[in-house]
């Protein structure tokens, strides 16, 4: 396995990155820069990205993986679930309004993206990769690392959700 | 396709639509929201190497007194999930030999590496004294587990029959809201129901409420029935979809009443020292991989001779004949019982789910609880004592754990899953402690006949239960 000493993009710092991993992400950065967009919002799906591969990068479940795609995906998913997390003890702290519709969502449908909003990053992982690309439920399944009944559970949950807030 | 279809793939596209240019990828660990500086960040940079010369080494020569090698000096920074947990069990017994009434306590405090495989909780009783444990691997299902202290809180118990425990006595460690999915665990997403109405947890926390709601029974040593009424509530963070608190109330009607309540009282990230999964002065509790080889066998696929529902375990469809009617039918076409001697309940009214004992004629007994709904006619809602239970092996597959019968050679056992039901067969001959059914996960089951045959082939007895939402 190679390995290339070089500048990384954060504050000219050095690090050690292997190849692999190099390739892996360039192959899957926008797709995953754009799961997270549909997981946090525009304006906060790099901080979420760079930090999820900074992770994952340097972890022993990367140099096992056998499916590298999927356990990016799935890095994303945690890394915006501990953004949620943190965002949430900081807007608790500040004592500011509630969380919800700050996501940056386009302003189209409001109403739709208000209540896209308010799912879980579970749930809303599984929509976004479901109607994104038309994914199958198997295929979701395999990103995420769950049960094919997981996701469709996930699914009917944040329909059922989703037709309750929109009426 | 409907509005609510088009409406979503419309908004995710155009959500999609906004996505920035990926960002450049990094190798250090610091999080992106945190103020630089630049200083412990490069003295971070120059440990990674410090860090793969270690390791490097230890792996070469290996570690030579048996204990695990600690990835990195003990002061090495590590990146945590750390979690408070409050442990909480209420026990009101009125049973024979009853064993732990009152209200025991623990507080767990949780260190979760998952980049390296590596978890602790530290258990502190109300004395002060504490049990540590540290797993490797993954937090339910470890290849090794070391602990040190001794787990004190006090298992209720109707005599033989326990009714909760000690977080600390089983291999695997605590932790609540894994950062991936686990294909091992069922969560509130797959059992429970969302409670209408505005929640919040006992400290307050604003949260949505799902249930699970299993009313059953269970059965003495002498025969004599008994009502189970048990619910599990989880108090979850609607925006994070993490786990708050969770509670679990076991009631057996005269017998016993016990709730067992988790509150995930903090969460959050942490830098300590690799020292705290140090495991020297502990003692190896669990050797997880031996374990599973030697004791789980794979059943193998067979054609299923009947048809679970998914909500009431049999049949599929409901029979509107009536539950003396679906006793029968179930001795004959799914036990194989074909002169079954039916006995019902003499004191339950005619539309209230009813206990019901079919016989056979060699004389072996089992009791099924069977219930209405509305129009659609009647079926079973549980099939004999509830004593097997799915689970799950470490690949994520389910299992099921056979209980001794006297006479069984042979395990059969009937899901209904997405797919439709499946069904498989394994060899009970060298007493497997788990059977693992391979190509469906745990959380694909919904309900359950697990059936027990003699050398000859013929049913001696069955279980079977219901397990989604």
């Amino acid at each position: 396995m190679s390995v290339r000493i070089g500048v990384g993009g954060y504050l000219g710092l050095m690090t050690v990155i292997d190849e692999t991993a190099v390739d892996a992400y360039d192959r899957h950065a926008q797709e995953l820069t754009r799961f997270a967009t549909g997981l946090v919002g525009s304006s906060d799906a790099q901080d979420v990205v760079a930090d999820a591969m900074a992770r994952l990068m340097v972890s022993r479940v990367w140099g096992e993986a056998t499916n590298q795609r999927a356990l990016m995906f799935r890095a994303v998913l945690y890394e915006a679930r501990m953004f949620h997390r943190a965002r949430k003890r900081r807007l608790f702290r500040e004592a500011r309004a509630s969380v919800r519709g700050t996501y940056g969502m386009p302003e189209v449908e409001p109403e739709v993206a208000a209540a896209v909003a308010g799912l879980s990053p579970r749930q809303r992982a599984v929509v976004f990769l479901t109607y994104w690309d038309d994914l199958d439920a198997r295929t979701v399944a395999d990103l995420l690392g769950v049960s094919e009944g997981t996701v469709r559970r996930h699914l009917g949950r944040a329909r059922e959700r989703l037709r309750e807030v929109l009426g | 396709m409907n509005d609510l279809d088009e409406r979503l793939r419309t908004l995710v596209r155009t959500i999609g639509e906004t996505a920035p240019e990926p960002p450049p990828l990094r190798a250090d660990h610091e999080p992106s929201r945190r103020p630089a500086r630049l200083g412990p960040l490069v003295a971070f940079a120059s440990f990674v190497v410090v860090i793969g010369l270690f390791v490097g080494v230890r792996m070469i020569f290996g570690s030579t007194d048996g204990t695990p090698v600690i990835d990195g000096s003990p002061s090495t920074p590590v990146v945590v999930r750390h979690q408070i947990i409050d442990y909480t069990l209420t026990a009101d017994l009125s049973c024979d030999q009853a064993v732990g009434t009152g209200t025991a306590t623990l507080q767990l405090e949780v260190w979760a590496d998952f980049e390296k495989g590596r978890f602790r909780h530290q258990a502190t009783y109300p004395d002060g004294s504490t049990r540590d444990q540290i797993a490797l691997g993954d937090p339910d299902f470890p290849t090794q587990t070391f602990g040190r202290g001794e787990p004190l809180l006090v298992s209720p118990a109707c005599g033989d029959t326990l009714l909760g425990g000690d977080p600390t006595t089983g291999p695997s460690v605590t932790f609540y809201n894994r950062p991936f999915e686990s294909p091992n665990r069922l969560g509130y997403e797959e059992l429970g129901t969302i409670v209408a109405g505005e929640h919040t947890d006992s400290l307050g926390r604003p949260a949505l409420l799902y249930r699970q709601i299993i009313d059953g029974f269970g059965v003495l040593d002498d025969g004599t029935d008994y009502a189970l009424h048990q619910v599990s509530d989880w108090y979850v963070d609607e925006t994070s979809g993490d786990v708050l608190e969770t509670s679990f109330t076991n009631q057996g009607q005269d017998r016993f009443d016990v709730t067992r309540t988790i509150v995930v009282a903090s969460d959050e990230e942490t830098s300590v020292g690799a020292s705290i999964f140090d495991t020297v002065g502990y003692q190896l509790e669990w050797d997880g991989d031996d374990s599973e080889q030697r004791l789980g066998v794979e059943a193998q696929p067979v054609q299923p001779s009947t048809t679970l529902g998914t909500d009431y375990i049999w049949p599929d469809p409901l029979d509107p004949a009536g539950p003396l009617a679906v006793a029968e039918r179930f001795a004959r076409e799914v036990l194989g019982w074909d002169t079954p001697t039916i006995t019902p309940d003499p004191d339950v009214a005619d539309d209230a789910p009813t206990w019901v004992t079919i016989e056979d004629d060699a004389g072996h007994q089992l009791t099924m609880l069977i219930a209405p709904r509305g129009e659609e006619g009647w079926g079973t809602v549980q099939i004999g004592q509830p004593t097997t239970g799915i689970g799950a092996s470490s690949l994520g597959l389910a299992t099921i754990s056979p209980v001794p019968v006297p006479g069984a050679t042979q395990i059969t056992i009937h899901a209904s899953t997405l797919n439709g039901t499946l069904a498989w067969q394994a060899d009970l001959t060298d007493n497997p402690i788990n059977i693992v059914l391979p190509s469906i996960q745990i959380g694909e089951a919904m309900t359950l006949i697990v059936s027990y045959q003699d050398e000859t082939g013929n049913t001696v007895t069955a279980n079977g239960g219901q397990f989604g939402p």
